[in-house]
């Protein structure tokens, strides 16, 4: 009987998260080319994005969207902040951007540039985003790789002029004090060393010098973790450091040094859509030693 | 002005001038000494690896279970102590119980294993792989390593911290059983090793890995241990810390 309370409370969880990745996720073969933004598209990009973070109302956002090429769904209690999407019909590869009120939430940001390829990143940074009180999440819109069903692709951990890293800028600029995570996922079978393929998680901050920040990070998931080994790139693990990270690299021309690259292992992410409490450790984590 | 004052004063002019040359002589040699100490802990490590530990107590054990029945299991005690001991010469001794349950759960052995370790500062002037605690005052002294064996198939072991010098601060440890490897995969196990990782396998051998023979990479690969992470609930019956291993600076490891 105890249990009933729990499992109403988990089956209504699951069917907001239903209905949010629903509006949040269009299927990824709708993409119907992949745009190369030009300045001017960029300009616009940060434009929205600068509004949306600091909180602006939906008609100024409105403003600045259609240039840059992207539609603003008002604040829904459903997935809790202001929706940053492409147009139905008109996926280009722009990425979808979700930010919250900024008075109320904490300066974290989870981002999924791999959805779909790296299997359950997508659904966790929804379900984390929905779980906490982090400023804002974003993810791909378009597939990371071509395929036949789904010929419009691109890699957005390596697209520098891309509004996704002009979203990863520009909340770098509103939270200088904040962490921006991203989600992916890795195969063990197809890591070189030992240490990697034994791994559950990696964590790197985009160099090869890991700060303290990110050794605080590391020693929490360690310990929320334990037993699952956690490696730091690139003292304990020579691979996935995010060297070539689009992102990483421009939040550190910009100064800053929240930038969290968390590689997973597939049976971790399984694990961390399906468990509420792995997720809450996860989360408790991401935003410990938060400075803003 | 009495003759006895006059001495008195040769004397005090005399030790004042041996402490100037002294001094002149052995004070940068000292400084310097005192300066790399002082941030031995961390600042001039290449931090190589961080592990779990748990910390121990003299009121109730750690429990680990073996993923399997075992016939030797392995413990990496380490003892940390308050910052203003780290010089201190004789170092530090504490005790330690290990008791051994076979699978069926009866008894098969209890030891009491009395341990010595070294001050920090002896490890920092000595050693080359440093050990710390990144967020902890206490410093960590040098590190001990027990294994036991026993009759029967082991299921589990218990860990209990029986007594301690009154400077250490801490013992913490870290059990291990060996993988269960056989040796074809072992091989295999090897060559997937990082060019660090067959390094530090072949640390025992007298030739490095690329002069060893297939036999020897086997060898190697099937004497690895795997961490064990003890019965019950986090913060409950265990507290848990995160240890750090760090290659001292300029130094790089050497074949023993």
């Amino acid at each position: 009987m105890r249990r009933a309370p729990f499992a109403i409370l988990a089956g209504m969880g699951l069917t907001v998260l239903a209905g949010l990745t629903a509006v949040l996720f269009p299927p990824m073969r709708d993409a119907i080319g992949i745009t190369v933004p030009g300045a001017s598209d960029l300009a616009a990009s940060e434009a929205l994005f600068d509004r949306a973070l600091d909180g602006g109302t939906a008609a100024t956002q409105q403003r600045y969207s259609q240039p840059a090429g992207l539609t603003v769904l008002p604040m829904d209690q459903q997935w809790q902040g202001t929706l940053l999407k492409e147009p139905d019909g008109q996926c280009e590869g722009r990425g979808i951007y979700l930010v919250r009120e900024p008075h109320t939430a904490v300066s974290l940001a989870l981002t999924a540039p791999h959805r779909g390829a790296d299997l359950h990143t997508g659904t966790l940074a929804a379900q984390l985003f929905t779980e906490s009180n982090a400023a804002a999440a974003a993810w791909n819109s378009a597939p990371r790789r071509p395929t036949s069903d789904c010929p419009s692709a691109i890699d957005l951990a390596r697209a520098g002029d891309h509004p996704f890293t002009i979203f990863a800028l520009a909340f770098a600029k509103r939270h200088p004090e904040g962490r921006i995570v991203q989600l992916h996922g890795f195969d063990r079978a197809r890591r070189r060393d030992a240490a990697s393929s034994e791994a559950s998680i990696i964590v790197s901050n985009g160099t090869s010098s890991p700060d303290k920040r990110l050794l605080d990070l590391a020693d929490c998931l360690s310990l929320a973790f334990n037993p699952l080994p956690v490696r730091v790139f690139p003292l304990e693990t020579s691979e996935l450091g995010a060297l070539s990270n689009a992102q990483g690299s421009d939040l550190g021309d910009a100064g800053f040094d929240g930038f969290v690259h968390l590689e997973m292992a597939v049976d971790l992410r399984l694990a961390l859509t399906r468990d509420a409490q792995l997720r809450a450790k996860l989360l408790g984590c991401l935003v410990t030693g938060l400075r803003g | 002005m009495s003759l006895s004052f006059l001495t008195r004063l040769i004397v005090f002019l005399a030790a004042l001038t041996l402490v100037a040359v002294g001094g002149w002589q052995f004070g940068p040699t000292l400084a310097s000494y005192l300066a790399e100490a002082q941030s031995s802990t961390t600042l001039d490590a290449d931090i190589d690896d961080r592990s779990i530990v748990y910390r121990m107590r003299s009121d109730r054990p750690l429990e680990f279970a073996s993923s399997q029945p075992i016939d030797v299991v392995r413990g990496l005690v380490q003892a940390s102590v308050a910052r203003d001991q780290r010089a201190r010469v004789e170092g530090f001794v504490y005790s330690i119980e290990v008791t051994l349950f076979g699978i069926d759960g009866a008894l098969l052995d209890q030891h009491v294993v009395a341990l010595h370790s070294d001050a920090p500062d002896s490890v920092f002037a000595t050693g080359e792989t440093w050990r710390f605690f990144r967020d902890r005052p206490e410093l960590a002294a040098g590190m001990d390593e027990i294994v036991v064996e026993a009759s029967a198939p082991i299921g589990r072991s218990q860990w209990r911290l029986v007594d301690a010098d009154p400077a250490v601060r801490a013992v913490d440890i870290r059990v291990y059983e060996r993988r269960p490897l056989l040796a074809s995969q072992a091989l295999t196990n090897f060559h997937r090793r990082s060019a660090e990782e067959q390094e530090m396998l072949a640390l025992g051998n007298a030739f490095p890995p690329d002069m060893m023979t297939g036999e020897e990479m086997a060898y190697a690969a099937i004497n690895m241990w795997r961490p064990l992470g003890p019965a019950g609930i986090a913060g409950r019956a265990y507290e848990a810390l995160v240890l750090y291993e760090g290659t001292r600076r300029g130094r790089t490891r050497v074949r023993e």
